[in-house]
């Protein structure tokens, strides 16, 4: 493709692909069953399994919600290439505050001596708004979604409020995913309601 | 070189028929922005009817533009349609020799 012109449609065709509110939710999702780990201290094991938990069920909304009012389209391979290399970025910063999670779930059970948690506990929170943020400007900033910058500086707040005020970072993150979610149900409901579903999908024998 | 006087049809003349016609030249476009796309894509960004949108599938089928590909994802079955390095190349042609033309009028 070398013309400005068709490389501005194929970047408006796949904008409207962002507009289904799936990266909302699933990361309001992702968030509130990390907020549920960090609030129980029994299963940290658990907050491995949030990435592949959300994979799936993004697997499943582009089946059954964007796909069958879209369709399905490949774009092409360098803008594939640049999706994977951004991909992988924000799946090694999640990986960094799962195991973020992970440490502060074993920190909290005592499994670490004294010196260590005494180093660990005061910035735990700063640091886990940190990363939390930086997750979502990182998708904010590959999406192009504007709000998102805004949704983080909110976790960041949150973080950093739970650090004055006292209260645990569970609730930081669950505050943080409500948002997510309601910005994620908004969006879905707009998507919906503008692109209405096409009768039998993608499916369709044109030597018929 | 054709001059305003003497403007220069010829140019129009051999354009290819196949991808002059409106509904043909749309899903040409359509699928030369993307890689690959499925039919209710073409449906929702050329505007046909189902069985108009068939029919030209099948026209630039046959003059070997496009290739249609019937596969399974999880047993469901998708129709993915996407343009020859024939059929690219074609679209290139004819869109230079439109600019040329237009540029000329």
């Amino acid at each position: 493709m070398e013309t400005k012109d068709l490389l501005t449609l194929e970047s408006k065709i796949y904008q409207e692909y962002e507009k289904d509110g799936a990266v909302e939710f699933l990361m309001g999702m992702g968030l509130f069953f990390a907020s549920g780990v960090l609030e129980s201290r029994g299963s940290p094991a658990f907050a491995g399994l949030i990435p592949i938990f959300i994979i799936m069920f993004k697997k499943a909304w582009k089946k059954y919600i964007t796909y069958p009012r879209l369709g399905y389209a490949r774009f092409s391979e360098s803008r594939m290439l640049r999706r994977k290399r951004e991909k992988h970025t924000i799946l090694l910063v999640a990986a960094a505050c799962v195991a973020f999670i992970f440490l502060s779930a074993l920190a909290a059970s005592g499994t670490f001596s004294s010196e260590v948690q005494g180093a660990f506990k005061p910035y735990a929170r700063m640091v886990m708004g940190g990363i939390i943020a930086l997750i979502i400007i990182a998708v904010a900033a590959v999406r192009r979604i504007t709000h998102l910058y805004y949704v983080g500086a909110f976790a960041l707040a949150c973080f950093v409020l739970g650090h004055f005020l006292g209260f645990s970072p569970g609730i930081a993150l669950l505050l943080t995913s409500f948002v997510l979610l309601i910005i994620g149900i908004i969006r879905l409901i707009r998507f919906v309601r503008a692109n209405p579903k096409l009768e039998d999908g993608g499916v369709h024998d044109v030597n018929a | 070189m054709s001059t305003p006087d003497h403007p220069d049809f010829k140019s129009l003349a051999d354009l290819d028929p196949v991808i002059h016609a409106p509904a043909r030249l749309a899903i040409m476009t359509a699928l030369y922005i993307v890689e690959c796309s499925d039919f209710t894509f073409l449906l929702r960004h050329t505007g046909l009817t189902r069985g108009n949108l068939s029919s030209h599938i099948v026209k630039l089928e046959e003059a070997h533009y496009l290739e249609v590909e019937k596969t399974f994802v999880d047993r469901v079955p998708r129709t993915v349609l996407r343009l020859t390095k024939e059929g690219r190349t074609a679209l290139e042609k004819y869109r230079k020799q439109m600019t040329q033309a237009l540029n000329r009028m």
